[in-house]
């Protein structure tokens, strides 16, 4: 049983489409350990990366993926078995994320500078370094975006998420979500650009 | 909306490969013959470039507080017990009660043997539980077998043993051999030394539910 949820889990967390797993979802509602373990792990960096882009703080973004998975717990029983697991994570994840946006006026850009590299300890420094850098970056352009926009590109660039489906999260329609990720990847060559050639800034 | 301005709206969609048909068709042919389009559109693709796609993933200690601090609150939230605790609860449910009908049975006349024959059979061995029914008849509500010690008497002897002492001074302060009496401990018994347990108590519907559960639990 634990195997047949895992083998599937695996094949369903590799494949990008996802489909509706009724009998991980029957695990769920049994609030079986393993099952559980097994979507947390599955899901976390998906989700982590998500919350990390739209809030920009490391410690929001770890929250946020808590947060997340305890709603998945306690919705479990009321999700219905066709119910594609993945995409309700992440519409969850997107409004806790927003609603945490929302409250969080007037915006805290020292936050988006946060260093990575000055939390987490780096076994291989070189690596690492250069990794968080990047991160680092990464992060302070993403806080330029218009929250919508940055969603949007977030969604598509580190979840690979359809545009359909983006659009149902934003409840908007897909051609605005053609023109948010246009516009967040155009300023975001333009600040990237930036942060490469002022790299102390 | 100039062309321009129509195709560069697109250029996100068209580097993820989200658009088709028309759109499609209308991004290549404007590109085909733009230089500024094309030249904005490459800056965008190596800038994209740059950010790999797993570029936001959790440090390993991040990734590892989010699953530890998740598999707490699951920890925390569910209500019913694991199933180890059940069973072994159950099985010792069992034991207590296959214990008490060993005791129950000399005394207690009106109780049916069929209903205590499933926990009688596993707790009591065939040997002492016959003779014991025998002298329940005449023997009883009186004679609590405090103190006795569990013996590999016969059947025969333990009979004559319940008969003489039939009416006389309570076991305990009686000598030895009287006190020592039939066997009327279940053998495998793990309990018998707790007082509070050796108690006569009838055997409750709850009682007969719980050791049918702990067969249907063992089976499986």
């Amino acid at each position: 049983m634990h195997h047949a949820v895992g083998v599937r889990l695996w094949g369903w967390s590799r494949r990008p489409p996802m489909h509706g797993s009724d009998e991980l979802l029957e695990a769920l509602r049994r609030r079986e350990d393993g099952a559980f373990r097994q979507v947390v792990e599955a899901e976390a960096d998906g989700l982590y990366a998500l919350a990390l882009g739209v809030l920009g703080s490391e410690q929001d973004a770890e929250d946020a993926c808590q947060e997340v998975f305890v709603k998945l717990l306690r919705a479990a029983p009321r999700l219905s078995a066709s119910t594609p697991l993945r995409a309700w994570l992440r519409r969850v994840c997107l409004n806790h994320c927003l609603d945490q946006l929302r409250r969080r006026r007037p915006r805290r850009r020292v936050e988006l500078l946060e260093s990575s590299s000055l939390r987490s300890p780096s076994p291989t420094p070189q690596d690492r370094a250069e990794e968080a850098e990047l991160q680092t970056a990464l992060r302070h352009a993403l806080g330029e975006l218009p929250e919508r926009q940055r969603a949007v590109f977030v969604l598509r660039h580190f979840g690979d998420t359809p545009l359909k489906e983006i659009a149902g999260q934003l409840r908007c329609s897909e051609g605005t979500v053609k023109s948010h990720l246009s516009r967040a990847v155009s300023k975001l060559r333009v600040l990237l650009r930036e942060l490469r050639e002022e790299p102390e800034v | 909306m100039s062309d321009c301005d129509r195709t560069r709206d697109l250029v996100g969609p068209y580097l993820f490969a989200d658009i088709q048909g028309e759109e499609l068709t209308f991004v290549e042919s404007h590109l085909a013959g733009c230089p500024a389009c094309r030249t904005e559109f490459a800056a965008v693709e190596s800038a994209l470039a740059l950010v790999p796609q797993d570029a936001l993933k959790p440090s390993d200690e991040t990734r590892a507080r989010i699953v530890a601090a998740v598999s707490r609150l699951t920890a925390r939230s569910s209500r019913s017990a694991p199933r180890w605790l059940l069973r072994w609860g159950l099985a010792a449910a069992a034991l207590v009660l296959g214990t008490l009908v060993g005791y129950q049975l000399p005394r207690g006349p009106s109780l049916p043997t069929d209903t205590a024959a499933p926990a009688v059979v596993s707790a009591v061995s065939a040997s002492d539980a016959r003779p014991v029914r025998e002298a329940a008849g005449s023997h009883g509500e009186q004679a609590p077998e405090e103190g006795g010690l569990p013996s590999a008497d016969g059947g025969g002897e333990a009979n004559e043993m319940i008969d003489g002492r039939a009416g006389a001074a309570p076991p305990q302060t009686g000598p030895p051999e009287q006190r020592s009496g039939p066997d009327l401990r279940p053998t495998r018994s793990l309990v018998a030394s707790a007082p509070a347990l050796r108690a006569p108590r009838p055997l409750g519907i709850d009682d007969v539910q719980v050791a049918e559960a702990v067969r249907i639990e063992d089976m499986r």
